[in-house]
């Protein structure tokens, strides 16, 4: 369904704090899967590492504002495959967007977008990266047409 | 009331339920008068019954018991106030249940107790047994897999599925409600309220409230942490977890509380308070009573204890109060509804039992105490006001038919009639049998005073 109010559009540095506090919730959700998921929950450190982002060509940063608010966010990099004939390829690292303003096709306007950026910018493939367990996610991206790619398994060092 | 002296029910109900062997058994309806009779009932004729059944399955519920015959399903996973005890834990009860249904409103029920604690096998259990009955009540069931077993089932059977723990109560509650704004002069389409305790009552009276026409941002809904609120620091775990207090939280935005807000700020300016938490006294404290509207409504439905007793409620400033408990005043009896609402569905032969199904009972309910005159200690039946079941049946056939989710059609004059001669023929059965001595008295009881 499309939303008339919503604009996808690069990051800006002054979206910084409100960016910041959507990706603190993406892991804290996260978390809800697999405790090795735990990250940050200083909004200092988590303005730092956006801004760095912010200023990294492999990097890509969009949101989606709604009535002057900021209420979706996604963050893809590109990532070397050298072995890989697709390499580049395009990986969604983070994807949030706030509850009241889901099931509006919020997040799949905001991977459209991005999938058309880094297309732009060379990548033959784009990856999704989340919870193994978040079923919602799966079928989120399933939806989208994304096929399962790899599986990362970890254990405590 | 009278009799200070304590009754120890739990050991004289033990001693009866062994005594008497269980509460229930079944009985032959038809004439046996010799034993030729059996190929009537039996071999060779049933074969065409059977033919006719198999041919067309709708016939199944004219030619059998089928479209009078209930279960009673319940995985055990939460009875009473016991816990999670088990199949054989949880028989007692669905027992005793199965007798309401009959002595209430002439329903055949069947204590159906399994082992299927996984949803979907208890789904599948429902869909594998779902020819031999006429509908299914859900009982018992812990929260939050009790909202999706309900959601599904009444999915994917073709027969009424209803779970008491949520429809039931809710159905009730909203018929008190009905007659608390009355008397208080509101509207409760614009009235603020406040559900405290966010388990199968409340989340299924939400959605009846909802269907009702309250709007969503009237409604707060609390829980253990507070306010459902879409800006919650744990919403995102709700979305996965508990998909049912998520959408609450997205409906209601919180109404318009803060997302941090407690049952103290919730409860400020409210009109109406329904708790359905834990038992109390001082859940519910009388300093946030105190900070409702004028003209407050108090409904603490914890059992054995109310989260808040009426006496405080009232000191606090509370016009009328309802709780679980049949020793006071406005009792929210779940007994005044699933008597009726099923007579009413197996009557139509009702497909499901939507929620504006559930809204006719409550109405009816509701209307049954506004004739008999309400009191701000009687906006609520009593459970031996024997004439509500009939009008309960009706109102609730009348509704099904309406909807098209019935197979058979009737009229509310016509369903009152046969819904009463259905109930009073087994009052009429049942008396003759005690009057024959074939129930024995009881070798040990409670004492009797003059009520």
């Amino acid at each position: 369904m499309e939303e008339p109010g919503v604009v996808v559009r690069q990051a800006r540095r002054e979206d910084l704090e409100e960016i910041a506090g959507l990706i603190v919730r993406f892991y804290r959700f996260n978390e809800e899967f697999d405790s090795a998921w735990v990250s940050t929950e200083s909004m200092d450190r988590a303005r730092n590492v956006i801004e760095d982002i912010l200023s990294d060509e492999r990097n890509l940063l969009l949101v989606a504002e709604y009535d002057g608010r900021i209420v979706g966010v996604i963050r893809s990099e590109l990532q070397d495959e050298p072995m890989l004939v697709n390499s580049p390829i395009a990986v969604v690292k983070e994807l949030y967007v706030i509850p009241e303003y889901r099931r509006r096709g919020i997040a799949t306007k905001l991977i459209e977008e991005t999938r058309r950026i880094l297309e732009g910018r060379g990548a033959k493939i784009l990856a999704a990266e989340f919870p193994a367990h978040n079923e919602v996610a799966k079928s989120f991206y399933e939806k989208l047409g994304f096929r399962p790619f790899k599986s990362v398994y970890i254990s405590e060092a | 009331m009278g009799e200070k002296e304590k009754i120890d029910w739990y050991k004289l109900s033990v001693e009866l339920h062994r005594f008497y062997g269980g509460k229930i058994e079944t009985i032959p309806k038809v004439p046996i008068r010799r034993v030729k009779d059996f190929a009537i009932w039996y071999t060779p004729g049933v074969a065409e019954p059977s033919r006719r059944a198999s041919k067309d399955p709708d016939e199944s519920f004219e030619l059998t018991s089928r479209w009078n015959t209930i279960a009673i399903v319940s995985d055990g996973t939460r009875v009473l106030g016991l816990g999670s005890i088990g199949p054989e834990g949880a028989y007692p009860v669905m027992e005793g249940k199965a007798l309401l249904f009959k002595f209430l409103g002439g329903v055949d029920a069947v204590p159906l107790v399994h082992r299927a604690r996984d949803p979907d096998k208890f789904l599948e259990l429902l869909e594998l047994v779902e020819p031999s009955f006429g509908g299914i009540n859900l009982e018992d069931i812990e929260s939050p897999k009790c909202f999706y077993i309900l959601e599904e089932a009444r999915k994917r059977l073709k027969i009424p599925v209803w779970h008491d723990d949520q429809q039931g109560t809710a159905s009730v509650t909203l018929a008190g409600l009905i007659n608390a704004v009355k008397l208080v002069g509101k509207d409760l389409r614009k009235s603020r309220i406040v559900l405290f305790g966010a388990g199968a009552a409340n989340i299924a009276l939400y959605r009846i409230l909802k269907a009702y026409g309250v709007p969503p941002s009237n409604i707060a809904v609390l829980d253990s942490k507070g306010v459902l609120h879409p800006d919650r620091s744990d919403i995102d775990k709700l979305m996965v977890k508990h998909p049912w207090k998520y959408q609450i939280a997205i409906e209601t935005r919180g109404a318009g509380l803060r997302p941090g807000a407690g049952p103290e700020e919730a409860l400020e300016g409210a009109d109406i308070l329904v708790a359905a938490s834990k038992p109390g006294p001082g859940v519910i404290k009388k300093e946030w009573v105190a900070k409702m509207a004028k003209g407050a409504i108090v409904f603490a439905e914890a059992n054995p204890v109310p989260e808040i007793w009426p006496w405080e409620a009232k000191e606090a400033g509370a016009a009328i109060v309802a709780t679980g408990r049949s020793d006071l005043p406005n009792q929210v009896n779940n007994s005044l509804a699933f008597p009726g609402i099923f007579r009413g569905v197996l009557d139509v032969r009702a497909k499901t039992i939507t929620d504006e199904m559930a809204i006719a009972a409550a109405e009816e309910i509701a209307r049954f105490a506004e004739e008999k005159g309400l009191r701000e200690d009687y906006i609520i039946p009593k459970m031996d006001e024997w004439d509500l079941y009939p009008r309960v049946a009706a109102a609730v056939a009348v509704k099904a038919v309406e909807q098209g989710v019935a197979r058979r059609t009737t009229t509310y004059r016509e369903e009152l009639e046969r819904a009463k001669s259905i109930i009073d023929l087994t009052h009429a059965k049942y008396s003759a049998i005690v009057k024959e001595g074939l129930i024995k008295e009881p070798p040990v009881d409670y004492p009797v005073d003059e009520g």
